[in-house]
């Protein structure tokens, strides 16, 4: 389990992150943020590269920073793609699965192991230094797992991949927590951590802006009205029906562009099944239809206006 | 992770392609400018040895080659954006930096002996004197072993650590023997050329100023406090690199903000 209390971290004048209490307990917890909202600067007190200025932070009761007692059990997955380019991804896990603790007898089985679960075994052999962004992300999240840690830290592991490489991500990583074990990932897509789980750390300006189950963050966002943008072949003909639904709010045609609208909704849900009924009794040409709201930028508009 | 296997890793870390090619080129120096002495004619005797052992081996190859392997030792890391690995995993964080370290000082010492030996066998080690060499090749070691100490040091504290190194190395060690008192005492490189005991350059033409003052502040210090100073430098050094790594906060300062 990790723990924060009243943990705060300041860079000189720069805050990463501000008085942040929260317990991350076992199976899969995603930490959202924008760009320098302190998801980072989080998970480096957790891993132990930082100490909070003030408060404090631990990993099953004890203090991280230069604590292998602790870094025995934990597995990290760094930001940044940068190795010992020279290496090849197998020689990379290998040492890594040294320094973490795996005795000589097992390394070999162990590296394999964890290079098969994240797809690598084709490429293994070849330097880090041609790998692609992908196939950096898949090598660092091998060197991760590669001495099975009870706490799993990855910091923006899905960039980089593609949507099969994210749904295998997702699958190995479920896969881990299943086994009882904490996993804590980082990212600033909403939906890309929404398929591996609910339970969401939501972190703005450095403060935890709301912790718990993404569908009730999710209800939240919902009764705020939605901004829904579509454009279509003659909106003007299909604008009266949709502003007579009761879930829409106000509508207003782009004069700019005399094929696209926007609306206002408050309950998006009911709108799309209602909108799909229309589209099909009048045989409407549909384009794109897409939420200016549906994101995290919206999501953190939402929550700290409300 | 044993001690062996990080020092393993260490080699294989400081022995790539491009830092191989940059030990050659800098252990050439010395064997470049014996030849050059030799084809003119000119000092091709101990002194001819001692003057190309003192400015292009202990002065350039060795400090150098300290200056690269001791600064890179975690400020490389850093820079390099790879410290996550070493920090994040259960190994002592004093285990990393002596093996760092140790490597270091293996490195230098071969390429600078090698450098030394070369020049010798150019020179002619029955001119020299194999007495003469074997001096060289232990207090070489000896010598990196500070330098590298004073680096690697310099190295847990400052992200970009070159710049003052080269500044102490080429500008205040070159410059404080030549200023009247004490102040030679600030130079590692003062107590190397004690230890070392190579014979000064053969009397020329005057050179002037710098003459005079390198006779104003005469060497005063024996092979004992030489043999002292150096191991406290190289001892004090490693205590505060230790420190100063088991205690620091090592991010890159991109990340940091």
């Amino acid at each position: 389990m990790i723990e924060l209390r009243g943990a705060s971290r300041w860079y000189g004048q720069v805050i990463g992150i501000n008085d942040v209490s929260c317990t991350i307990g076992k199976g899969i917890t995603a930490l959202l943020g924008q760009n320098g909202a302190g998801k980072s600067t989080l998970i480096k007190l957790v891993t132990g590269q930082l100490r909070p200025t003030t408060g404090e932070v631990t990993v099953e009761g004890e203090l991280p920073f230069a604590n292998p007692s602790v870094q025995s059990r934990l597995g990290y997955c760094p930001e940044g793609d940068t190795f010992y380019e020279d290496m090849s991804g197998r020689q990379f896990v290998t040492l890594m699965a040294r320094m973490s603790g795996v005795a000589k007898h097992e390394v070999r089985d162990r590296v394999a192991q964890a290079i098969d679960l994240v797809g690598m075994n084709d490429r293994a052999d070849t330097r880090l230094a041609g790998y692609s962004k992908g196939m950096r992300q898949r090598i660092k999240v091998a060197q991760a797992i590669v001495h099975d840690p009870d706490t799993l830290i990855l910091d923006e592991p899905l960039n980089g991949l593609d949507p099969v490489g994210r749904r295998q991500m997702g699958d190995l990583l479920r896969a881990f927590a299943d086994r009882g074990k904490t996993v804590l990932i980082s990212s600033h897509i909403l939906h890309e951590v929404e398929q591996m789980t609910r339970s969401i750390l939501l972190l703005h300006r450095g403060r935890l802006l709301a912790q718990g189950d993404v569908r009730e963050i999710r209800s939240l966002i919902d009764r705020h009205p939605h901004r829904i943008s579509i454009t279509m072949e003659s909106p003007r003909t299909i604008g009266p029906k949709l502003l007579a639904l009761p879930s829409v709010v106000s509508l207003k045609y782009d004069r700019a562009n005399a094929s696209q609208l926007e609306l206002e909704t408050t309950d998006p849900e009911r709108f799309y099944s209602e909108f799909a009924d229309i589209v099909l009794q009048d045989r409407a040409n549909v384009q794109t239809l897409y939420s200016p709201d549906n994101n995290l930028e919206a999501v953190f508009k939402y929550l700290v206006k409300g | 992770m044993s001690f062996g296997e990080l020092l393993r890793w260490t080699f294989w870390d400081v022995l790539r392609t491009r830092k191989v090619v940059m030990m050659a080129v800098l252990a050439s120096v010395g064997p470049l400018f014996a030849v050059v002495m030799q084809l003119s004619g000119d000092q091709v005797n101990v002194a001819g040895y001692s003057f190309v052992l003192q400015v292009a081996v202990y002065m350039f190859t060795l400090v150098l080659l300290s200056i690269v392997f001791g600064c890179s030792a975690i400020a490389g890391e850093v820079t390099g954006r790879t410290i996550p690995y070493l920090v994040t995993r259960p190994v002592s964080r004093t285990k990393i930096l002596l093996a760092k370290y140790v490597s270091a000082v293996i490195i230098v010492s071969v390429v600078s002996v090698l450098a030394c030996l070369a020049t010798a066998a150019i020179f002619g080690i029955g001119v020299i004197g194999v007495d003469r060499v074997l001096k060289d090749v232990w207090v070489i070691p000896f010598a990196a072993a500070v330098y590298c100490a004073v680096f690697v040091a310099l190295s847990t504290l400052l992200v970009r650590p070159v710049l003052p190194a080269v500044f102490y190395t080429f500008a205040i060690e070159s410059w404080v023997s030549l200023i009247p008192g004490d102040f030679s005492k600030l130079s590692i490189l003062t107590y190397v050329r004690v230890l070392a005991d190579h014979e000064p350059p053969e009397a020329g033409a005057p050179s002037g100023i710098l003459e005079m003052l390198s006779n104003m502040s005469p060497p005063t210090i024996t092979t004992d406090q030489a043999w002292t100073t150096l191991s406290l430098i190289a001892v004090i050094a490693l205590t505060v690199g230790v420190i100063a790594f088991g205690r620091g906060e090592y991010v890159p300062n991109e990340e940091a903000a």
